[in-house]
Formats: C-alpha cells, structure tokens, sequence
C-alpha cells in the first residue's frame, strides 16, 4: 500500500483534549484535509471516576466533557500521508491515536 | 507518609527484634501491595462488581488494612509517631480540601436545582441538630467528670453533627433500574453529596477553631478574633489561587511541574490553615474554589489532574484512619453507634422525599436510591481524623472508630436491600417464560 494509492481510507483520529485537538485541525487543513465529522468524546478513566465519585460529586451537574474528541475523515493516502509527517512534527505527549482502514465500500450523498 | 512514619518507628525503638523486623517487612508488604492493587487496570474490573465497588468506596478495605498495621493488631505503624508527620497530614487533608472546594465553581452552582439546595439545607440542620443533641447527652455521661463543661464537650459535639451532614455519593454499587428516572435520582444524590460535603467542612472549619485552649483548659474563642481570621484566609486563598494559576501556566504541559504547583499550594493553604487556627480542609477548600472559578488554559486540565488522584488520596487517607482508631469505645460509643445509625435512617430518607416531592413526576416512584442517602459521606472520616490532628487525644481517637463504625453499619443496610430487591428482579425473570424474557 504506498501513498500513490489514490482510493479512500477511513480516518480515525482520537484528540485527548482541546490543545491536542486544536493543532489537528491546524494539521487537517494544511494537508487539505477539510471534510470530516467530528464526535465528543470519554476515555474509561473519566466514565471510572464519574461512577465513583469520593468527594467530589457535584461536578456531576456538569455537561460530562473532557475535551476528548474522534476526527471520523474519509480521504485519499496521499493527504493521510501528509497529515502523518504534520503529527510526527508534533511533541509526542500531544499527538493523537490514528487509525487508517481499508473501505470496502462507501455510500453518501453523492452517489447518483 | 506511612515509609516515613514505619522508619521513624523503627529508629525510634532503638534495636529491633527479629519479630520486630519481620513486622515491619509484613507493614511495608501491606502498604505497597494495596498501593499496587488501587492502582492496577484489573482492580476497576472488579469494583464494577457491586459488592466489592460498596466495599471500596466506603474505604473499608483501607481501613481495615491501616487497623492491622496498627496498634492493635501488628503494631507496625506507631500512631504517635505517625502524627509527628503532621505537616505532611495535613498536605494530605488539604488534597481532599481543593477537590471537594473545585467544586465549587459558578459554572456548576448555578446548576443546582432549587430542590437540591433545599434538601441539603434540610439534611445538614435535621441531622446536625439531632446528633448534635444525642452526642451532647453522651458526652456529658461518657467525659471524665473535670471535663464536664461546654469547653471540652463542644469540639466533639460538633464535629460529629459536622460528620452526620451528607451522605456518600457513589450509587452505582446499589443502583438496581438503569432507566432515566433512576439515573436522574442518582445524579441528584451524587450533586447533593457534593455540596453536602462542603457544608461539612465549612461548619467543621468553625468546630476546629473551638479547639484552641488557653491555660486553663477554657475555649479560646471570640467572634470577632473569629470574622478577622476567616477573612484572611480567604484573602490567603485568593492570593494562592491566582498565584497558582499564574504558575500553572507556567508549568505548561507537564506533569510534574505542575503536580509541584499543586503540593506547594496546598502546603502553604494547610500551613497558613493550621497557622490561622483553621481545619486544613477549610483553607483548602477555599483555595479549590478560587482555582475552579478561575480560567486560564491550564486550569481545567490541572482539575483533571487533581480530580484523576481522588481514589488514590481517599485509599491513603483511609489506610492513615484505619492506624489512628481506637477500637475501645465502651458502652456510650456503642450507644452513640446505634444512635446515629438510628438518627440517619430516619432523617436522610424523609430529608430526601420531602425535598424531592416537587420532582415526584420526573423520579421513580420506587428506588432503593431512596435508601441511599443513608450512607455515610466519606469527607466524615477526613474531617474525623482532623479533629485528631488538632488534639490527639484518645476521645478523639474512639470518635473516630465510632465515625467508622456508623460509615460501616449505614454503608450495609441501603447495599441489603438493593440486594434484595436484585435477587427479585432474577427470580421474577427466571419464572417469566423463555419468550417473554427480556
């Protein structure tokens, strides 16, 4: 499979929090990356914590978010290619989980 | 603190016995051994069991540990010398202080719904009188008779109405109906015993300043000595708060820059604390409400941080009480066991559905979540074990077995009767023909 590929891959990016999140988008549209669905998001330690809370139970009454957030994308190798070496720049503790899959086939609007 | 304590124990006693040794290496064993099982990946496996997720919560495995490595049964931890590691105690005190004070951000108060504050008003005056009237009783027959007077009798008195106030706000391990209505009834008893929890340290934050004696045993104390120094802890903790959030930015992005941010804060709030008179969870807590209103970059992620410790603080925290109990607690103990056993049974349920009735549409009509407020909140046992901080005296150290034993005996019922209730849903289904079940 090399980046000459040009059939479609499904993105799967997970941002941990705001500033992870922030900087992928920066590196989504330099790679001209710009269609894509974006879901909020919980690790397990954050559902663990809310279930047991100790002391702290008010913070209940928030809205759960962590600032956690899955980038869903379905685009060309090349741009997927691009987006890596924009992620290999940034700090290691700051990069987000990605997952690239094959797609067998893919329905949408567009389809006539 | 406990390595310092078990080393401090040992230098203390001078040559050691190879019994003594093998103690020693039995307490360490122990203490390491519960540090590594809090913290494993499979221990949370097996707290989503029920049982054992009550068990934790309540801190009663900790606790228990903490009694074996101490006096009365290895005696590998030595209490006295425990406490001579005050200072960092009170560090300890003051973590559980700012996370139960960042909650108190506008964000989330202006969330409360009106029923919620009413029902913790409720709550905290009908328990608080209660046990404060029977403890008063109690004391005046359980005290040596020199110690008879409002001087000696009022810490105690108070503090243990401080403990009655709240309940503990984990539901899971007993919640039976996993429909909205139930979910929103566990939300509400996992917000109220939030701010139930800072009405306990607030109230205790005025109990601890009764402590203070002049040289004849009488309560050194005055209401306008009392407003100047509260108002300088709050200055104090403005100061720390902004302080703090200047250098958590900082500290930026890692991790142990700004984990020593967060100690030196709170070991300047418990010191200024302890300095002013005040409970450590007091100043702290006002330090965690500063921080939680203020924004920044960093601040919320620094709250996660914080918050992400809360079981790790607790299990230490509890392993510290289980060493400081003293399990001799006589007859009036006993009788103030049963009393507040009795007292929370009674008050917290009706507390509960009187407040609630408004809501009664959008709650189930049944729910063993009605019997969870009869759970004992866990701040209880810290601010226990404060109260011994501020005097280590034996009293206060039976008080603490009896906040122990009320937290234990409350923690049962609620847990039996969603059992029960789980052990008829099964039975029912079981009877149900293979078509109908769900």
């Amino acid at each position: 499979m090399s980046e000459s590929d040009s059939s479609n891959r499904l993105l799967v990016m997970i941002a941990r929090d705001e500033a992870t999140f922030e900087e992928l988008v920066t590196g989504m549209l330099d790679v001209g990356l710009e269609g894509a669905t974006i879901v909020d998001s919980k690790g397990i330690g954050a559902i663990l914590r809310r279930d047991m809370p100790i002391f702290a139970g008010l913070a209940a009454l928030l809205p759960q978010h962590t600032g956690s957030r899955i980038v869903f994308s379905l685009t060309k190798l090349q741009r997927i290619g691009a987006l890596r070496r924009f992620i290999q720049e940034m700090p290691p503790s700051r990069r987000p989980i990605i997952i690239v899959l094959p797609i067998e086939s893919a329905f949408g609007p567009d389809d006539h | 603190m406990l390595p310092s304590a078990i080393v401090g124990a040992v230098a203390g006693g001078g040559e050691i016995s190879a019994t003594g040794a093998l103690r020693v290496f039995i307490g360490v064993a122990a203490v390491v051994a519960l540090s590594l099982v809090a913290t494993a990946r499979p221990f949370y496996r097996v707290q989503r069991i029920p049982a054992v997720g009550a068990f934790i919560s309540g801190g009663w495995a900790a606790i228990a540990v903490g009694l074996i490595l101490g006096r009365h049964v290895l005696n590998v931890v030595d209490r006295d010398v425990l406490l001579d590691v005050r200072p960092l105690i009170m560090i300890a005190l003051g973590w559980i202080g700012v996370i139960v004070g960042m909650q108190g951000r506008w964000e989330i108060l202006r969330r409360v719904p009106p029923a919620l504050w009413r029902w913790t008003a409720l709550d905290a005056l009908l328990s608080a009188i209660l046990s404060a009237t029977i403890a008063a009783f109690v004391m005046g027959e359980w005290l040596h008779p020199d110690h008879r007077s409002l001087d000696w009798v009022l810490p105690p008195v108070l503090m243990l109405a401080c403990c009655m106030i709240g309940w503990a706000p984990e539901t899971r391990s007993i919640r039976v109906a996993h429909t909205p209505k139930a979910g929103r009834l566990a939300l509400l008893l996992q917000s109220g015993a939030g701010l139930s929890a800072m009405a306990a340290i607030v109230l205790f934050g005025i109990t601890y300043r009764l402590t203070g004696r002049d040289e004849l045993g009488r309560m050194d104390f005055t209401i306008a000595e009392n407003a100047s120094k509260a108002l300088i802890a709050l200055v104090v903790a403005a100061l720390l708060g902004l302080g703090g959030r200047f250098m958590l930015q900082r500290a930026d992005r890692s991790r142990p820059d700004a984990l020593t941010v967060f100690i030196g804060v709170v070991a300047i709030s418990a010191g200024v604390a302890a300095t002013l008179r005040f409970s450590p969870l007091f100043g702290s807590m006002l330090v965690g409400v500063v921080v939680a209103n203020l924004t920044g970059p960093r601040v919320r992620d620094f709250e996660r941080f914080i918050m992400g410790a809360e079981h790790a603080v607790a299990l230490l925290f509890y392993l510290l009480a289980g060493v400081l109990l003293e399990p001799a607690i006589g007859l009036w103990g006993a009788i103030l066991v049963a009393a507040f056993v009795l007292i929370r049974i009674a008050v917290k349920p009706f507390a509960m559905q009187r407040s609630l009735a408004a809501h009664a549409a959008e709650l189930p009509a049944r729910s063993v979540l009605y019997a969870a407020s009869i759970r004992q909140s866990p701040i209880a046992i810290a601010i226990a074990v404060g109260l011994i901080l501020s005097e280590a005296s034996t009293l206060h150290r039976r008080l603490l077995t009896v906040v122990v034993l009320v937290g234990l005996i409350s923690e049962l019922l609620p847990y039996l009767v969603s059992l029960r209730q789980r052990r008829s849903l099964a039975a029912a289904a079981a009877e149900l023909p293979a078509m109908e079940r769900p």
